[in-house]
Parts: structure tokens; sequence; C-alpha cells
């Protein structure tokens, strides 16, 4: 297989929750070792067009995806594609914290075992430890493994999310607004995380706070009405957007 | 600004002028009123509950009580002719129902008490003499005092309700201190049979636990994989509509007609056995189904979302989904939902009347195609006698049934307890 110019490129998209359509036409590219934010106002498809990019959508008997979505050059929309897999390659951050109600151990383990990565308790007690490291909660959590992953504070129980999510080692992350329940503190820990993780993976974050989006990425679009109003360089967007919706937005006249 | 200025600026509210306090009364009295409502319907509940206890505790505990009469026998001047030699070994049983025990228990009463001696004793007396010759043969060689239960009306009289010339049987023997009570443990081990003083509820209760092991068996795994699968697989469209409409319809449905339905099927379609446990619990399988099926959707509903996209999102099969995340934590409303279905099952008769299981039967089943009755069928057959001894035995058996719910209960709460999760 020949290298894909981009790691996720999205043709022609649209998605349609029964009649209505949420997305409309939205062609974008994602590439590796880049954080591309997505900002708009609440209820623009922002989510939506996340949650197409792992087939999150299937989940929901009422949408329904057009277009074409390319992981690698392959379509992830064919009828051959495994979405196991898929998810396991594109990993996700969901808004709400939502660990699962077992210990930390297990709640990042689950993800490895299922997947077959690890041979040996040795092996899935690595993983672990790698991964809670990489999130920044080794520290504070090391003591406790086997505490309840309920149990943890908000920003704590996001960061024990997104270490179940690296655990598995995708090649994408998506995050919908990791932030939004967390305090300033945890807020910049989580940001520091970006900067970490985006070494190794194409992240994509759906944010609402256009500092964080000029601090953590490189990438930003700009979404309105389910459309894609906008995207670039993140530097270009927010000092010089060429649409005046862009301009408009970003410096908080409406959304 | 200008419209505000027009309006003009309202007076401040005064909290404490006499139309807030009004309301204020109001609204505590509302309170109080609700709160003595509530405090009152759990005293009304528990008092019900109280005088359901007690009454059957002053009924049924003398039904454990047995009355017994000292009989002595010259064993080596009976006409008994027993092989002591056969009286160690598996032919024991063989020997001893050979032999006229029976008639060696009466001619011994009577010559202990008089020519209507006989009347004195339960018919199964001799049972009790067979007992102990078995468990000490040297017996057959020497004259010994054999407690053997004392005839129905006896042990009615002994229990202070009997009719007058019974007591004054009752008062001769105690001067002669050959009359006992004593806890009646043949009433756990044995089954039904026409002389009060000699029934035993064994034979219910093993049916019962014979019939709802199959009810559970089979009720269980159909109710809650059809709940899973109608949650999380099938669509939702008409067809899914009508299938949830008639199991709704289902669990309200008379249990008598179940029992029609269970005739119908399982014994003159599949011609399985009249009264067997299988079949009993097969039919009320059939009713219960739809109660786990009804609580285990509602359980499985009330996971919440985010569990199933996280387990999703890190690419968990559906499969997976289930029985590694909604199942677990759906558990506990699903064995709730399991046991008052069960508990319902349990105390069933009309259905299991329908299938025969209302038979006369003297021997606990042995397995799940024996005949065999169970205990809320046992209650009313007995509550049927016109016996006065049966009404104690009757109240009797309510309490071991209610025993044998409060144990299915706690057995619930048990597992309910372990599979809870703290969120
Ligand atoms: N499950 C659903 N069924 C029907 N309509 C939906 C569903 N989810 C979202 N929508 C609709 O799709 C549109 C886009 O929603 P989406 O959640 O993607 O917005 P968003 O940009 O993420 O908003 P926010 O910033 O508030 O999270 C909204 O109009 C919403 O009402
Ligand atoms: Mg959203």
């Amino acid at each position: 297989m020949t290298a894909a110019p981009h790691k996720i490129s999205a043709r022609h998209v649209n998605v349609f929750y029964g009649d209505k359509q949420a997305i409309s036409d939205v062609s974008i590219d994602f590439d590796r070792d880049v954080v591309t934010a997505l900002i708009g106002p609440s209820g623009c498809g922002k989510s939506t067009f996340l949650r197409t990019l792992n087939r999150m959508n299937d989940t929901i008997p009422t949408a329904r995806v057009e277009g074409e979505i390319d992981l690698d050059g392959e379509d992830i929309y064919a009828p051959e594609m495994d979405v196991v897999q898929l998810r396991a390659r594109v990993g996700m951050v969901f808004q709400k914290p939502n660990p699962f109600p077992k210990s930390i151990f297990e709640n990042v383990a689950y993800g490895p075992r299922i997947h077959g990565l690890a041979s040996n308790h040795t092996q899935l007690s690595d993983i672990v430890e790698r991964s809670l490291k990489r999130a920044g909660l080794w520290d504070e959590v090391k003591d406790r493994l086997s505490d309840s992953g309920t149990a943890l504070s908000g920003g704590q129980q996001q960061r024990l999310c997104i270490a179940r999510a690296i655990a598995v080692d995708p090649e994408v992350i998506l995050m919908d607004e990791p932030c939004s329940a967390l305090d300033p503190i945890a807020t910049a820990k989580i940001e520091e995380l970006i900067h970490e993780l985006k070494g190794r993976y194409a992240i994509v974050i759906v944010t609402h706070n256009m500092q964080q989006a000029a601090r953590v990425s490189q990438r930003t679009a700009f979404f309105h009405l389910g459309a894609l109003v906008e995207s670039g360089s993140t530097s270009d967007i927010f000092t010089n957007p060429r649409q005046e919706r862009t301009k408009d937005y970003i410096t908080g006249r409406y959304g | 600004m200008t419209e505000r200025a027009s309006i003009g600026t309202p007076a401040p509210t005064d909290w404490r002028d006499a139309a807030h306090q009004r309301r204020m009364a109001k609204r505590y009295g509302a309170e109080r009123r609700f709160r003595w409502l509530g405090l009152g319907a759990v005293l009304m509940s528990a008092g019900f509950l109280v005088v359901l206890l007690v009454s059957m505790l002053s009924a049924g505990v003398s039904g454990f009580v047995q009355t017994q009469i000292a009989l002595p026998i010259d064993f080596a001047h009976s006409r008994l002719t027993i092989d002591p030699a056969k009286l160690r070994g598996p032919g024991a049983d063989l020997a001893l129902a050979a032999a006229d025990l029976g008639g060696a228990t009466d001619a011994a009463a009577i010559a202990a008490y008089g020519p209507e001696g006989d009347a004195l004793l339960s018919d199964g007396a001799w049972t009790r003499v067979r007992d102990q010759l078995k468990a000490d043969p040297s017996l057959l060689h020497r004259r010994a005092t054999v407690w053997v239960p004392a005839a129905d009306r006896i042990d009615i009289a002994a229990k202070r309700e009997g009719a007058p010339a019974d007591e004054a049987i009752v008062a001769k023997l105690n001067a002669a201190h050959a009359l006992k009570t004593s806890f009646n443990s043949f009433f756990l081990t044995s089954s039904d049979s026409t002389d009060p003083t000699m029934v035993g509820i064994w034979g219910a209760l093993k049916g019962s636990l014979l019939t709802m092991f199959v009810t559970l068996l089979i009720a269980f795994p159909v109710g809650v994989l059809s709940a899973l699968y109608l949650e999380e697989y099938a669509p939702h469209n008409r067809w899914t509509d009508l299938i949830e409409v008639s199991i709704n319809n289902l669990a309200a449905v008379p249990s008598i007609i179940f029992g029609l339905l269970g005739l119908a099927v399982f014994l003159n379609t599949f011609h399985l056995q009249r009264s067997a446990a299988i079949v009993g619990g097969l039919t009320l399988a059939l009713m219960t189904m739809p109660v786990i099926v009804i609580a285990s959707r509602n359980a499985i509903k009330a996971v919440p979302p985010s569990i199933r996209d996280a387990a999703f999102g890190i690419g968990a099969s559906p499969v997976q989904v289930v029985f590694h995340h909604v199942l677990p934590l759906a558990m506990p409303g699903i064995l709730t939902g399991t046991i008052i279905g069960m508990a319902r099952a349990l105390g069933e008769t009309a259905p299991l009347l329908m299938i025969g299981m209302r038979a006369f039967i003297t021997a606990p089943p042995g397995g799940l195609r024996d005949p065999a009755t169970v205990l809320p069928v046992q209650i009313f057959l007995w509550s049927d006698q016109v016996n006065r001894g049966f009404v104690e035995k009757t109240s009797a058996a309510i309490l071991v049934l209610l025993v044998f719910l409060l144990a299915m209960n706690g057995v619930a709460i048990y597992l309910r307890n372990r599979f809870e999760t703290r969120w």
C-alpha cells in the first residue's frame, strides 16, 4: 500500500439524523503528528462529525452517513472494514468522563485485553503503567490501582479515560471537549498531555474554548450550521480569517 | 431603560407580612400531613404483616408439636415372627413388613388401655414401633415402652381443643404419665397421608424445590436473553413493538390460563407425565418469563449510554459490550425481577391444579418426572379437609412456605449486593 498523503481524509460527508441533515458536504484532511481543533457554535455538528471518524454514529439507529472517509487511504465505511479494529486504531475521549465502574487497573487493561495486546499479566501491567504515565496520572493512582475508577475526581477520571484510549496504541485520537467539565488546573494538565501525545498520534479535538484551540492546535476548522466554513493553520484562522463568519465567531460576536 | 422606568420599581417584597406568614403556615401544614400519611401507610402494612405472622404462628406452631402415648409392648411374648438376624442389613424393611406389627401394636394398646385402647393411637403408630425395632433389634427379646403418636382426637384434646370425653381421657393418661408432647420432626420428613397425625410436608417441599429448579432453569436464561436481544440487537420497528405489547400483556394474563396452556402443550401435545415437577416447572416458567423479560429490559435500559459509548469507543464488539459491561451492571435489577417472578411462581396454585398436581401423593418425588405436589397446592388440599387435625397442619405448612420464601429472598438480596456497583 502506498502511503496516503493524509492520515484521514474526508470527502463530501453528509450526516442525517432521520430526515434532519446535521452535516452537509464537509471535506477536510487530518495529518499525522498534528493537532486539529474543531470549533463552532453549539449544535453546529462538531460532535456529529467527530463521531463519523470512528463510526461511533453506527450506534445511533437514526444516523446515516454519506460520502467517503479514508484512513490511510482505506474507506472506513467500506463493507469490508472491521469496525472493532477501526475503533482500536481511532480512539475516542468523550466530553463527560466515562470510566467503567471497575478498578483503575481494569479500566486501562480492558482495551489491551480484548484486543489481545498482552500475552501475560506482566506485559499487561506494563501497558497499564505506561499508559497511566503518559496520561500523567500514574503518580496519583499508583498506590490504589484496585480502587474504583469512578472514585476519582473529574479531572483524574478524564485522564484515566485518556489512558484507557492510548492503552490500545491507536493511530488517531478523537477528543470531544475533553476539558469542558474540568477546572483550570486539570485543563492545563490535559493540554500538556495533548502536547506530549502530538508526536505519536493524529489528534482531533473539539473545543469551545478559543484560547485552548490556539494553545494546543496547529490546524483549526470552523463549523457553522453543519457546514465547514473554513479550515487552515491555527495562526491563520485566528489572526487572518478569510470568512466574515469565522472572524465574528472568533472575536466572540456570536456562539 | 425607559420602559423600566415607566413600569416603576416594585416595592421590595416584605417576606414577613401576613400573606407570606399564612402561605408558610400552609406549606408547613401540608408537609406535616404528608409525613403523617406516609407514616400511617407504612404502619398499616407493617400491622397487616404482624397480624399475618402472629395468626399463622399461633395456629401453626402446634402443628410442629406432637402428642405421644407410652405404649408398653412385651415383644418376647407377642406372636411376632421376626428373625432378629434379618433386622441387620438391607432385608430389614422386608422382614418387618411381613410381620403383623400393626396387629401387635393394637393388641399392646388394648392390653395397656382397655378395649378401646387401640383407638387412642394414630393409625401409623406401628411405623414408630417398626423404626424402634430397626434401631435396636435386641428389643425382640424383652418388654419395652415405645412412644407412639396419639390419635388425632387425643392430640387435639391434649392441645385443649377437643371434645369433653377426649379431654377426660387425656387427663387420665396424664395422671399415669403416659402422655408427652415433643417436636414433630416427622412433619418435616414425611409426605401426605389421610391421617393428620402422620402427614408431613417434605414431599410437597421437595416438589416445590424441583418445580422451582425447572422454572428458574428455563425462565431465567430465556427471559434474560430475550431482554438482551430486544434491547441491544432488535431493530425498533412495528414487529418489535408488537412483541413488546405481547410480552406486557402476557405478564398480566391470569395464571390459570397458563395452566390451561401447559395442559394443552406439555400434556396433550408432548405427552409429558401428568402432575410431574417438570410439567409444573415448565408451566410456571411460561408465567415467569414475561416478568423477567420486563424487569431485565428496564434494568438494561437503565445502564448509562456513556458506558456503552466508552466500551464501543475502545473497540469492544457488541457481544463484548453486552457481556462485559451491560449485563453485569443490569444484574441487580434483573435479579430483583427474577425473584419477584419466582416468588409469585412459588405461591401459585391454580395453574398447577390444571396440570394435575393436586393428586394425593404419599411419597416424596424421586425426580423431575415423578408425580409431585407443591407447597401451596398441599396447603390448598389440607385446608379442604374436614378433619380437625388438618387445621394446624395447614398453618404449619404455611409457615414452611413463608420460610422458603424468606430464604429465597435472602439469597436474592445477597446476590444483588454482590453485583451492586457504586458509581
Ligand atoms: N442522536 C441524535 N438524534 C437526532 N439529532 C441529533 C442527535 N445528536 C445530535 N443531533 C442534532 O445534530 C445537530 C448537531 O449536533 P452535535 O451534537 O453534533 O452538535 P455540536 O456541535 O457537538 O454541539 P455542542 O457544541 O453543543 O456539543 C444538532 O442540531 C443536534 O440537535
Ligand atoms: Mg458536542
